[in-house]
C-alpha cells in the first residue's frame, strides 16, 4: 500500500518530464544548480596572470597565477603553447609539483618581508654616525676596530637581526661601497647571481649596476661545476644542446648520468614517447637511479668511471665502423667537420717521438695572413699539404673565408686525407699518455707519418689527428706497439680493460657501442647521448665529457636532429643573449667590465688553496711535468699574469691610485698610462693580488648575493666559507700546516679568518645565505614582478608577470638595485663623484685575443721567455672613467656605447636601428643626466623590452643584421635561415599573450622555427659556418702545451680521486673516532624535492618524502657500521661535518653515499659530535680542486668568457667518513 | 564585549608591534598609564619593554616572530600552513575588515594579529567569529614562548581576554603536516 501511495505521489500526469538517457539513470531537466556553486566558489577567481618560476629552475614553465580579491590563491600550468606541428609530441603542459607549491613562499611564515640588518652591526654604525657626518668616514671608523668588526662578523649565523628602513640599508651599503673603492679599490666590490636566463632583468640589475661601479661579477656556471669544459674545448661553444623535443627525433638514446624524469620531469615525457617510436634507451648509472626504470638497457658503470666505458665503447666503432668496414657517411663527416683529418707535428726528445702541435701555414712557409693560425690537411688530389678556410686565422683574416668549404685560398677544392696509412714515408714509434693507476711508463705504438719541409728548408715529421687517435686508442690496423690483440685483451682501451674498472660486462659495452654507431649510419646520425651531473660533476669532468662526446661525433650524429650530445646540468640559454649581455653588464655605458671566473675567486677568498693536497705523479706521460705537477693556486697566478684569465682583485694597489700614480709620473693619455703600469707590473713594482691573496689589502671587502643561496647550495668548501671568508663559525678540520703549499703566492703564518667587511643577501625567503649576511633584502617574488626566462629545453620565450603587488616592504631585484644606485649616487655626488680606472681583463675568446699566444707554446714573460705585452703576453688593460655621482642615469637608461654596436659572439651589428626601436617602444629618460633623451630602463618591464628588442632570437630585424654581419665574415649566403620571419618583433606583451617560438639568430648554432627543433651546430653543418676553434672544426685533439703535459691532448681515462677523507698530516683529534664507520665516495645530484634548496623547505615538499638532511647508503654499508634506516648519522672528513638520517636502499651500490644536493641548513640539523657544532650543509665535506688545463687562455676556443670556460668548482672527487650519531642533541638549550 | 576588554585587545595590539620605530616608542609612552590601568600586567610588559636596550628589543622580536614560523603573527599560517584554503582564509579575514568599513593595508595581510586584536577592538561584532580562532593561536605562541619571556604576557591576555577555547585544543597543521589537505590522502 505504502509503495503504491509513493508511486503515485512521484507520478506526474500534466507535467512532462525531461529525456532519460544512460539506461535511465539520467535526466534533463531545468532543476536550480545553486548547489554548484559550491564547487564554482571554490575554484573562484578574479584574474589569471601568466608568470613562471626563477632561478634556479631551468624549466621554464609557463602557469597561471589564479588571484581572488589580491590574494594569490594557486596556480596551475599554462596549456596554450604553440604547436610544434604533425609527428611530434607537443609541450604542453609544462610544470611539476615544485613549481605548484611556489605560491606558499608569498605568504609563507619564512618569508623575508623587510630589510634585516645584523644588531650589532646597526648599532654600531647608528653610534658612529651621531657624531660622524661623512658616511664613508663612518663606514672606515666602524671596519677599523678591529673590536667592533669581529664581533659582528662572529655573529654571522647566529641570528641577531633587526628590522630596518630601506633608507639606511641603502645608506649603509653606499658607504661601505664607496668606501671600499676609496681604499681599496671597485674590484673589492662583487657580487654573485647565476642562471640569468631564469630571469633575466634580475640578473642584470644586480650585474649592472656592480659593472657599471667597477666591481667584480663572480661566474656561476664553471663554479657550480655544471660548465663542461668539455664543450668549450670541442666546439669553441658553452653548452649549446637540443631541446627537449629533439630527443623524441633520436634513434638511439642513451642517458648518461643525468636524472631526467627526476630533473627535467616536465620534458622526460618526450624520452617516454621516443620508446613508442622505437627508440632504444639505454642507461649508463652506478645506481638503480629514476631513468634506469625507462631504459632498456642499464650498464652500472662506477661511480666517476664513465670515461673508460666511453673509451672502450669508441675503440670497437673506430675498430668495427672506421677500419674493418669504412662507413661511408662518418668518414665523409669526418673529413668535413672535425679535425680529423689534420696534421699534427711529431717531435723527438730524448729518443722517443710524442705529438706535438697542429702543423701551420707559417710552419710551410706560406705568404698567407695569420698564417701561424691556418691548419694543415694532406690534399690527396694534389699529393701535398693544404690549408682549408674556415681555420681560425680564416676568421680574424678579413679575407672573407671563414667557412668550411674544403677549399685553398685560391677556392680549388680539396680531398683531405684522413689517414697516411697507405701513403706513409715512416712508420714511427710514438710515445703516448699512459693515465692506468700505477703505470710507469708511456705507452709505445706506431704510427704512420710523413715528412713535410718548414720554411728553413727542415724536415718536419707529421701525422692525421686520425692516425694519432688509432694509436691513442689502440687500434693496431696491424702496426707494431703496444697494441691489445684483441676486445679481451685487457690493454687500454678494450672493452675487457673497461670491465674490470667500470663494472660493467665488456659484452654489454662492446652491444652498445655497436647499435649506437649503427643507428646512426642507418639513420644519418640520429644516434644521441644525454649527460649531466652525474659525469660532469668531477675533477676530470672534461675527460669524461670529452670520451662520450667522442661517440657522437666519430658517428656523424652531432649537428644532426635527433643526434649529438644532450647536456643538462645547470644549463641554460639566454636565448635574447645580446640584448640581455648589453644590459647586464653595463656595455652601453662602460667597458670592458670586470668578470672572473668563480673557482678562481672562491679558492683564494676562502683560503681552500693553503688546504691542497700534492697532486698525483704520472710517470706514464711524455712530457716534463712542469704544468701538471704546478700547485693550482701557481697555476692560477701564471694563468693571472699571462692573461689566461682573469683575475680579481687586480692589484695589491687601489686600481684608481694606480691611475693617479701614473698620471703624476706624467703619463697623459690612455695609452701612455697602460704602458707605463704594463712596465710597473713586468718589474714587479705593482704586484697582482692572487699572489698576496691574504693581506688583508687584497681582500674582497663587499659581496652581493641575489636570486642565489651561495652558502647553502653551490658553496663548495663550505666550511671554509664560514671560517675564512666570513669569520663566521666554521669546522674545518684539516690541517693547513702540513698541507701542500704554493711557490708563488705569499702564505702568512696566520691564515685570515672574516675578510668580508659586508655581506649582503636578498631573497623572498630565508636561506643559509641569508643567515650568514649582515644586511638580508626582501624581494620580490615570481608572482611579484616583471621579468623573462628562456632554457634550451624548449623554444619559448616567457614573461614573468605580477599577479599581485610585492608584498610588505620587498621589492623587485631591478627597483631594489635601482633603489641602491639612486643612494649610491646621492652620496657619490657629494664624497666620490668621478673615478678613473684601470680595468685588467683577459684574452678573450671570439675577440682577437683568442690569437694572441701562437702554437699552443707556454711563453712566460717573468722567466723571461718572450716580451711582455699587454694584450698578447699579458692581460688587456684598459682606462675606464666612471661616473658615479651619474650612476642611476646611467643604470636606467640605455647608453650611447649601444649605438655604435651589439657585439656578440664575435658577431658585429650596427646599434642605431635597435636604439631607435627601443625608443619607440620604452620612450626617452627625461631625468637629468648623460642619459637624458635616451631610451628609458627606469622599470623592469622596460629592461625586459629593451632585452627582447636588441636580440636576435626574439627580433627578427636584429636576427636579419646578424646573419648579414656573419655572411660577411664567412662569404656563405645564411640570411635564408630566417627567411620569412624577418619582420617578427617580439615585444613584452606578445609573449604575455601567448608563448612564442624563438627565432634563428647566428649567435645560436641551431636552426629552429615551426617544423624544425632546435638540435645545436645544425647551422654549422647545414650552412658550412665553422665552429669558433683553432681548425674550424669539432676537436679531438687540444695541442695546446699545459693539455699535453697532463696527458690530456686526446679524450683519455683518468681516475676520480681516491684520497682518504684525512690527510697524513690532519690532526683530526679524540673525537673523529672511526671505529664503527666506513669510507664512502660521497656524491651530491640533484634532488627530487626541491630545486637545489628552493622549494625543498615547502611543507609540501617536506612531507612528500621524509623532510630534512638526509644521505642515502647501501644496504652492504649500513651494516658494516650497524645502522637501520632512518637512523642518524655523522658524515665527516678533513673539510667538515655533516649530520643526517639515513636512508638505507638497494639502488644504492657499496662503497657510495648521496646526499641530495642542497638540502639546507635552515631545516632541523642537530650537533655533530666531531665539531662539536651544528652539523653542515651537503658541502661541509666538500673542498674544490682547480684544475691546470682549464686556465689555459689566449689560444682558440681555449680563450677565456665568463661561464664559457674557467676551472670548475667539481665535488664528487671526496671520500668521507660515515658512522653512527650515538646521541642526537638539538643544541635548543 | 566590555570596553574594557576592548581597551586590553587595542593596547596588546600596540605592544606587538615592531618596536624599531619612534612611533612605536612614542605610542608605548603615551599609553604607559592606561595600560598600567588597564591591567597591571600590560603596565608591567610596557615597563619592560622600555628597560630593554632597544636594538636587542628588536632582535628579540625578530628572532620571535618573524624568523621562528612558530612564532609567526599571522593566524592563518597557524591554522592551515600550507594549505591552499590558506588563499581562501586570507579572502575572508579582508572581507570581514571590509564590512567592518575599513581596508587592509596593501602591504600588510588581513590574518596579522595586532590587525585581527584592532578589529575586534574596534568592531565588536568581529568578536564571535574571530575570538576562538585568534585565543587559539595565541595558546600555542605562549606556549612556544615559554613562561619567561618577556613577550609571554600579552598572549597569556589575549587568551584571558577573548576567552580560552572550548573544544580541546586543535593542533597546528605546524606540529601535523599531515593534516594539511593534500591533493591526495596520505595513507599509513
Amino acid at each position: 500500500m505504502a509503495n503504491k501511495r509513493n508511486a503515485l505521489l512521484r507520478s506526474v500526469d500534466y507535467l512532462k518530464r525531461g529525456r532519460r538517457i544512460n539506461q535511465g539513470w539520467s535526466e534533463e531537466n531545468g532543476r536550480a544548480r545553486d548547489w554548484e556553486d559550491v564547487y564554482r566558489g571554490r575554484w573562484q577567481h578574479d584574474r589569471v596572470v601568466r608568470s613562471t618560476h626563477g632561478v634556479n629552475c631551468t624549466g621554464s614553465c609557463s602557469w597561471k597565477i589564479h588571484v581572488k580579491n589580491g590574494i594569490v590563491t594557486w596556480e596551475t600550468q599554462q596549456t596554450d603553447y604553440p604547436s610544434l606541428g604533425e609527428n611530434v609530441p607537443e609541450y604542453e603542459p609544462r610544470g611539476c609539483p615544485r613549481g605548484a607549491s611556489y605560491s606558499w613562499y608569498l605568504y609563507s611564515p619564512g618569508r623575508v618581508k623587510y630589510p634585516y640588518v645584523r644588531g650589532e652591526l646597526l648599532s654600531a654604525w647608528k653610534q658612529i654616525r651621531e657624531h660622524e657626518e661623512n658616511p664613508l668616514k663612518a663606514w672606515r671608523a666602524l671596519v677599523s676596530d678591529a673590536a667592533q668588526r669581529q664581533a659582528y662578523q662572529s655573529a654571522r649565523g647566529k641570528g641577531g637581526f633587526v628590522r630596518a628602513e630601506w633608507d639606511t640599508v641603502s645608506e649603509i651599503i653606499s658607504a661601505a661601497m664607496l668606501d671600499t673603492v676609496q681604499t681599496y679599490g671597485p674590484d673589492r666590490v662583487a657580487g654573485f647571481s647565476p642562471i640569468p636566463a631564469m630571469s633575466q632583468v634580475s640578473f642584470a640589475a644586480g650585474s649592472r649596476f656592480i659593472s657599471l661601479m667597477g666591481g667584480t661579477m663572480v661566474s656561476f656556471y664553471d663554479w657550480y661545476a655544471d660548465l663542461p669544459p668539455a664543450s668549450p674545448q670541442i666546439w669553441g661553444e658553452q653548452t649549446d644542446v637540443p631541446e627537449s623535443a629533439d630527443w623524441y627525433n633520436a634513434g638511439y638514446f642513451i642517458i648518461w648520468g643525468t636524472n631526467l624524469p627526476m630533473t627535467r620531469t616536465p620534458d622526460a615525457h618526450f624520452m617516454v614517447e621516443g620508446r613508442y617510436n622505437g627508440t632504444k634507451v639505454v642507461g649508463v648509472s652506478p645506481d638503480y637511479a629514476e631513468y634506469v626504470k625507462f631504459a632498456d638497457l642499464w650498464l652500472p658503470c662506477k661511480a666517476g668511471t664513465d670515461a673508460a666505458l666511453a673509451m672502450a665503447m669508441a675503440h670497437v666503432i673506430l675498430k668495427e665502423f672506421y677500419v674493418d668496414n669504412p662507413t661511408p657517411y662518418f668518414l665523409d663527416y669526418a673529413k668535413n667537420y672535425t679535425d680529423l683529418p689534420f696534421l699534427v707535428t711529431l717531435k723527438q726528445q730524448d729518443g722517443h717521438w710524442r705529438a706535438d702541435r697542429f702543423l701551420n701555414a707559417n710552419d710551410l712557409g706560406l705568404n698567407v695572413p695569420q698564417a701561424d693560425w691556418k691548419t694543415v690537411v694532406w690534399d690527396t688530389t694534389t699529393g701535398s699539404p693544404e690549408i682549408p678556410n674556415g681555420s681560425l686565422g680564416y676568421r680574424w683574416d678579413g679575407q672573407h673565408k671563414w667557412n668550411l668549404r674544403l677549399e685553398n685560398p685560391e677556392g680549388t677544392p680539396i680531398q683531405p686525407a684522413l689517414s697516411f696509412i697507405e701513403a706513409a714515408d715512416s712508420v714511427l714509434s710514438v710515445s703516448l699518455p699512459n693515465l692506468q693507476t700505477g703505470s710507469s711508463r708511456p705507452f709505445a705504438r706506431s704510427l704512420p707519418a710523413r715528412r713535410v719541409t718548414n720554411s728553413l728548408g727542415e724536415t718536419m715529421w707529421v701525422t692525421t689527428v686520425y692516425d694519432l687517435m688509432m694509436a691513442h686508442m689502440g687500434i693496431s690496423r696491424g702496426l707494431p706497439g703496444d697494441y691489445p690483440t684483441d676486445y679481451d685483451d685487457v690493454t687500454a682501451y678494450t672493452p675487457a680493460w673497461q670491465e674490470a674498472i667500470t663494472g660493467v660486462d665488456r659484452n654489454l659495452a662492446i652491444q652498445v657501442a655497436r647499435e649506437f654507431a649503427d643507428n646512426a649510419a642507418k639513420t644519418r646520425g640520429r644516434s644521441m647521448i644525454a649527460l649531466g651531473a652525474g659525469t660532469n660533476h668531477w675533477y676530470h669532468s672534461d675527460l669524461i665529457y670529452r670520451s662520450i662526446i667522442n661517440l657522437v661525433l666519430l658517428t656523424g650524429s652531432q649537428g644532426i636532429n635527433g643526434g649529438g650530445w644532450a647536456h643538462y646540468v645547470g644549463q641554460e640559454k639566454v636565448r635574447p643573449l645580446e640584448g640581455w649581455n648589453t644590459l647586464a653588464f653595463g656595455l652601453d655605458w662602460n667597458r670592458p667590465p670586470r668578470q672572473h671566473a668563480g673557482t678562481s675567486f672562491f679558492y683564494f677568498a676562502t683560503d681552500q688553496f693553503r688546504y691542497e693536497e700534492p697532486a698525483l705523479k704520472l710517470p706514464g706521460v711524455p712530457t716534463s711535468g712542469r704544468f701538471r705537477d704546478a700547485h693550482p693556486a701557481d697555476m692560477t697566478t701564471l694563468a693571472s699574469r699571462l692573461g689566461w684569465l682573469p683575475s680579481f682583485p687586480q692589484w695589491t694597489e687601489n686600481s684608481l691610485a694606480v691611475v693617479a700614480e701614473a698620471r703624476n709620473a706624467g703619463c697623459g693619455s690612455a695609452d701612455e698610462i697602460v704602458q707605463h703600469v704594463a712596465q710597473r707590473l713586468t718589474s714587479g713594482d705593482l704586484e697582482w693580488a692572487v699572489e698576496n691573496p691574504d693581506d688583508p689589502r687584497n681582500f674582497p671587502r663587499v659581496f652581493f648575493i641575489w636570486r642565489s643561496n651561495l652558502l647553502g647550495a653551490s658553496g663548495k668548501g663550505h666550511e671554509y666559507f664560514l671560517k675564512h671568508m666570513l669569520g663566521a663559525a666554521g669546522h674545518v678540520l684539516g690541517n693547513p700546516d702540513e698541507s701542500w703549499q704554493p711557490e708563488t703566492v705569499k702564505t702568512p703564518g696566520t691564515i685570515p679568518e672574516g675578510k668580508l667587511d659586508l655581506l649582503v643577501d636578498m631573497d623572498f625567503r630565508m636561506t643559509s645565505s641569508g643567515l650568514y649576511a649582515d644586511i638580508v633584502l626582501p624581494a620580490a617574488t615570481w608572482y611579484e614582478k616583471h621579468d623573462l626566462s628562456s632554457t634550451d629545453m624548449h623554444p619559448f620565450v616567457h614573461p614573468f608577470n605580477p599577479a599581485v603587488a610585492p608584498l610588505w616592504e620587498s621589492k623587485s631585484d631591478w627597483d631594489a638595485f635601482r633603489t641602491l644606485a639612486e643612494a649610491f649616487s646621492r652620496m657619490a655626488a657629494r664624497y666620490l663623484p668621478v673615478v678613473d680606472d684601470l680595468v685588467m681583463t683577459p684574452l678573450q675568446h671570439d675577440s682577437p685575443g683568442e690569437i694572441a699566444q701562437p702554437h699552443g707554446h707556454v711563453r712566460d714573460w717573468r722567466q723571461g721567455e718572450c716580451e711582455p705585452v699587454v694584450g698578447k703576453t699579458m692581460p688587456n688593460l684598459t682606462l675606464v672613467h666612471r661616473d658615479y655621482a651619474h650612476l642611476i642615469n646611467q643604470m636606467t637608461t640605455l647608453g650611447p656605447l649601444a649605438d655604435e654596436g651589439i657585439v656578440t659572439k664575435g658577431i658585429r651589428i650596427d646599434g642605431h636601428a635597435a636604439v631607435a626601436e627601443l625608443m619607440e617602444r620604452v620612450g626617452s629618460s627625461k631625468w637629468e643626466g648623460p642619459g637624458r633623451g635616451r631610451p628609458s630602463l627606469w622599470t623592469g618591464r622596460q629592461a625586459a623590452e629593451a632585452i627582447l628588442t636588441l636580440s636576435g632570437p626574439t627580433n627578427g630585424h636584429r636576427a636579419m643584421e646578424e646573419w648579414q654581419s656573419l655572411e660577411n665574415t664567412t662569404g656563405v649566403p645564411l640570411t635564408a635561415a630566417i627567411h620569412g620571419r624577418e619582420d617578427t618583433a617580439y615585444r613584452f606583451e606578445d609573449l604575455t599573450i601567448q608563448p612564442r617560438l624563438a627565432l634563428p639568430a647566428p649567435v645560436w648554432s641551431g636552426l629552429e622555427g615551426e617544423g624544425r627543433r632546435y638540435s645545436p651546430f645544425t647551422a654549422n653543418v647545414d650552412f658550412k659556418i665553422p665552429w669558433r676553434t683553432i681548425t674550424g672544426r669539432q676537436h679531438f685533439y687540444l695541442d695546446h702545451e699545459v693539455m699535453l703535459d697532463y696527458g690530456e691532448g686526446l679524450p683519455i681515462y683518468r681516475p676520480p680521486s681516491d684520497n682518504p677523507p684525512f690527510a697524513s698530516g690532519d690532526e683530526a683529534g679524540d673525537t673523529a673516532d672511526v671505529s664503527q664507520a666506513v669510507t664512502v665516495r660521497y656524491l651530491t645530484p640533484h634532488q627530487k624535492w626541491g630545486i637545489h634548496s628552493t622549494y625543498s623547505d615547502t611543507p609540501r615538499m617536506l612531507t612528500l618524502f621524509r623532510g630534512g638532511q638526509t644521505v642515502w647508503m647501501s644496504m652492504e654499508d649500513a651494516k658494516a657500521i650497524g645502522i637501520e634506516d632512518n637512523d642518524w648519522i655523522e658524515v665527516f672528513n678533513r673539510n667538515g661535518a655533516i649530520v643526517a638520517r639515513a636512508v638505507i636502499s638497494h639502488r644504492i651500490p657499496k662503497g657510495v653515499a648521496m646526499m641530495y644536493h642542497a638540502q639546507d641548513r635552515t631545516i632541523g640539523v642537530p650537533k655533530s659530535l666531531v665539531t662539536g657544532d651544528r652539523g653542515g650543509t651537503h658541502n661541509s665535506v666538500t673542498r674544490i680542486i682547480p684544475k691546470g688545463t682549464h686556465m689555459i687562455g689566449g689560444y682558440g676556443q681555449l680563450s677565456y668568457s665568463m661561464n664559457y670556460y674557467g676551472p670548475t668548482g667539481h665535488q664528487r672527487d671526496v671520500l668521507t667518513w660515515i658512522r653512527p650519531l650515538k646521541e642526537v642533541d638539538w643544541l635548543e638549550d | 564585549m566590555r570596553d574594557q576588554e576592548r581597551l586590553v585587545l587595542k593596547l596588546v595590539a600596540g605592544l606587538l608591534d615592531y618596536p624599531g620605530h619612534p612611533a612605536f616608542w612614542m605610542r608605548l609612552r603615551e599609553h604607559a598609564s592606561l595600560a598600567e590601568e588597564a591591567d597591571a600586567r600590560l603596565g608591567a610588559v610596557s615597563k619592560a619593554l622600555q628597560r630593554v636596550v632597544p636594538i636587542e628589543l628588536e632582535k628579540l622580536y625578530v628572532a620571535a616572530f618573524d624568523f621562528d614560523p612558530k612564532g609567526s603573527l599571522y593566524v592563518t599560517a597557524h591554522e592551515l600552513g600550507d594549505s591552499r584554503d590558506r588563499g581562501q582564509a586570507l579572502i575572508e579575514l579582508t572581507e570581514l575588515c571590509q564590512k567592518a568599513g575599513y581596508d587592509v593595508p596593501d602591504d600588510q595581510l588581513a590574518d596579522y594579529l595586532p590587525l585581527l586584536l584592532e578589529l575586534m577592538a574596534v568592531y565588536p561584532d568581529s568578536v564571535a567569529s574571530l575570538a576562538e580562532r585568534v585565543s587559539s593561536m595565541a595558546g600555542r605562541i605562549a606556549e612556544h614562548l615559554g613562561p619567561d619571556h618577556l613577550y609571554r604576557p600579552l598572549f597569556d591576555l589575549i587568551q584571558e581576554t577573548l576567552g580560552r577555547p572550548n573544544a580541546a585544543d586543535v593542533p597546528s597543521v605546524e606540529e601535523h603536516p599531515d593534516l594539511v589537505d593534500l591533493p591526495y590522502p596520505i595513507e599509513y
